[in-house]
């Protein structure tokens, strides 16, 4: 029942790794962190992944605490499954939550939109007017996504043209994919890449490219196409044995790549992308092109004294924190958790499961009088799917080591197994996370 | 993996089955007492009943096995190394299980019990 390849080194090691595994989680049982009772004021900024997942965490901490969240939106979107949606595995409702239903209860809600941070008098204002003091602030707003940045690109394109573009949401990952099914019926030139600044989840233009690739296969027409990735610069992927794995699974799939091209501008009705490359610009006709757009932090934390004022994040306005333990490096009573953050890595939704209890040690220790222990290692994680029904667990440090969760899940191999987590176990494990459970 | 807590299995388990968690718990319930009753009727296990749930195990499992990519989106040809094929013999090793304890509770606890034989 073995698989041809399967040799005895890796049978032995899957034993001796999941002996490992089973020990483990019958031994860890949770410490039970104590309680500190507290009349502080703490504002949450964002009621995203980090959001919620603070709220949670910081109320099974403190006892006695105001927390606050803000945020206007009603809907949670489940970004990670904004990659399924976009290649018609699940439907738009799949990628659909409601806040109301995650929101600590113990938390206070004000459905309103932060417009100013000010740290310097420790509280924030928001787009209705509603001034906040705080005692903690929690930066959790996530990022800010610049369709505009791209010359002729505009969201409400999503879908016409052969434009698609699944960070823009649910609907647009819908849109997405009904593009996606025409290019899979005509044919023609798949366009693909990611833009040079910061981003949110940097594997899924890569997954999006692998995707259209195994519907075209599924529907025996991939010869009547060609797949294009344009990489941004010299990589495809920023660990350097991911992204050699990835080379080596773009030429077996037949994919051409072109590196150092930065998508600019788009021509929608003549089907033109331009990009600026190291040479000049080059253009390059799409019958399917994937916009990810360039991403930057949201204008409030961007033009306040939060963000980053040297450095390489300065430039996008990125949280100012202390990339081990999140705390801001020069307002000792604001944290950072998530998207926001000016970190080297940790843009996906399995870094706040990481970055969440440390950021709350730290906050709660800041109560307590006391100096926090916890440290965050940069921990980011991408199920890269490279077909339907397989996909590599690849989860890494803010040094670029792999870091495996599971001993006996090779990272850089593809597997099944990984597909089951990912279409399967991801999102319970999500919402799980959002309720401090997870 | 350290933080996979029993807490944590649990709240994850709730999501992935969403509705039907609670019906599944008080199921197997109703399935454990049962095949206590059916243990202790039948004296061990052993019997017809047995024999019966045995082979309604096998089937079960079979059945588990070969839907269990497609129920995933997936298909056998996505299955590689080590890893995925012991996934897919775990599968059935819980379809067989499960199935022949189920059969057995259900079989055994409304048989006659042992001693009348």
């Amino acid at each position: 029942m073995l698989s041809p390849g399967g040799s005895l080194l890796d049978r032995r090691r899957f034993l001796a790794g999941s002996l490992a595994a089973a020990l483990g989680a019958l031994s860890s049982l949770p410490a039970q962190a104590e309680m500190v009772k507290s009349k502080a004021r703490i504002v949450i900024a964002g009621a995203g992944a980090a959001g919620l997942t603070m709220a949670a965490r910081l109320l099974m901490r403190l006892s006695g605490a105001d927390v606050v969240v803000v945020d206007s939106r009603s809907e949670h979107i489940y970004q990670p499954g904004l990659t399924l949606v976009g290649a018609g595995i699940k439907p738009l409702s799949y990628a659909r939550l409601a806040t109301a239903d995650y929101l600590a209860s113990g938390a206070r809600w004000i459905k309103e939109d932060v417009a100013e941070f000010d740290p310097v008098a420790n509280k924030i204002v928001t787009d209705k007017g509603t001034s906040l003091a705080y005692d903690f602030l929690v930066v959790a707003t996530g990022l800010a996504l610049d369709y505009a940045a791209i010359e002729g690109m505009d969201t409400s394109l999503i879908g016409r043209e052969g434009i698609a573009s699944i960070y823009g949401g649910p609907e647009a990952a819908d849109a997405s994919w009904r593009a996606l099914s025409a290019f899979v019926e005509k044919g023609g030139v798949g366009l693909f890449g990611r833009p040079a600044t910061e981003m949110k989840c940097a594997g899924a233009p890569l997954k999006q490219a692998f995707l259209a690739d195994d519907r075209l296969r599924r529907a025996g027409r991939r010869g009547r196409a060609e797949i294009v990735y344009n990489a941004h610069n010299q990589m495809l992927f920023g660990v350097p044995p991911v992204d050699a794995k990835v080379r080596a699974l773009f030429a077996r799939q037949d994919f051409k790549v072109n590196f150092s091209h930065v998508l600019t501008k788009i021509d929608p009705g003549g089907r033109i992308a331009t990009f600026e490359t190291p040479r000049g610009t080059a253009e390059l006709r799409w019958d399917l092109i994937h916009v990810v757009p360039p991403m930057r932090a949201p204008a409030p934390v961007r033009n306040s004294a939060l963000a980053w004022r040297s450095g390489p994040f300065a430039a996008d306005g990125w949280l100012e924190v202390d990339k081990a333990t999140l705390q801001h490096r020069r307002f000792a009573n604001v944290f950072g958790v998530g998207d926001i953050n000016g970190v080297p890595k940790g843009k996906t939704a399995a870094s706040v499961k990481w970055q969440a209890p440390v950021a709350v040690d730290h906050l709660v220790a800041a109560i307590a009088g006391r100096r926090g222990t916890e440290t965050y290692n940069g921990y980011t994680s991408c199920p890269l799917i490279t077909r339907i029904g397989q996909a590599m667990l690849v989860e890494f440090d803010y040094d670029g080591r792999l870091t495996p969760s599971f001993p006996f899940i090779d990272p850089l191999d593809e597997h099944w197994v990984v597909w089951i987590i990912k279409e399967k176990m991801l999102k319970a494990t999500y919402t799980a996370m959002l309720q401090g459970l997870a | 993996m350290k933080d996979f807590t029993l807490t944590s299995l649990l709240a994850i388990s709730k999501g992935m089955l969403g509705a039907f968690f609670w019906p599944a718990i008080v199921l197997a319930a109703i399935v454990a007492v049962l095949l206590v009753l059916a243990l202790l009727r039948q004296r061990g296990f052993r019997g017809s009943a047995a024999r019966r749930s045995v082979m309604a195990g096998l089937v079960i499992g079979m059945v588990a096995a070969l839907v269990a990519p497609a129920s995933t989106k997936a298909s056998f040809s996505n299955l590689h190394g080590v890893l995925d094929w012991s996934m897919l013999v775990l599968i059935a090793l819980a379809g067989f299980v499960g199935g022949a304890a189920a059969v057995f509770a259900i079989v055994g606890s409304a048989s006659l019990p042992a001693s009348r034989r």
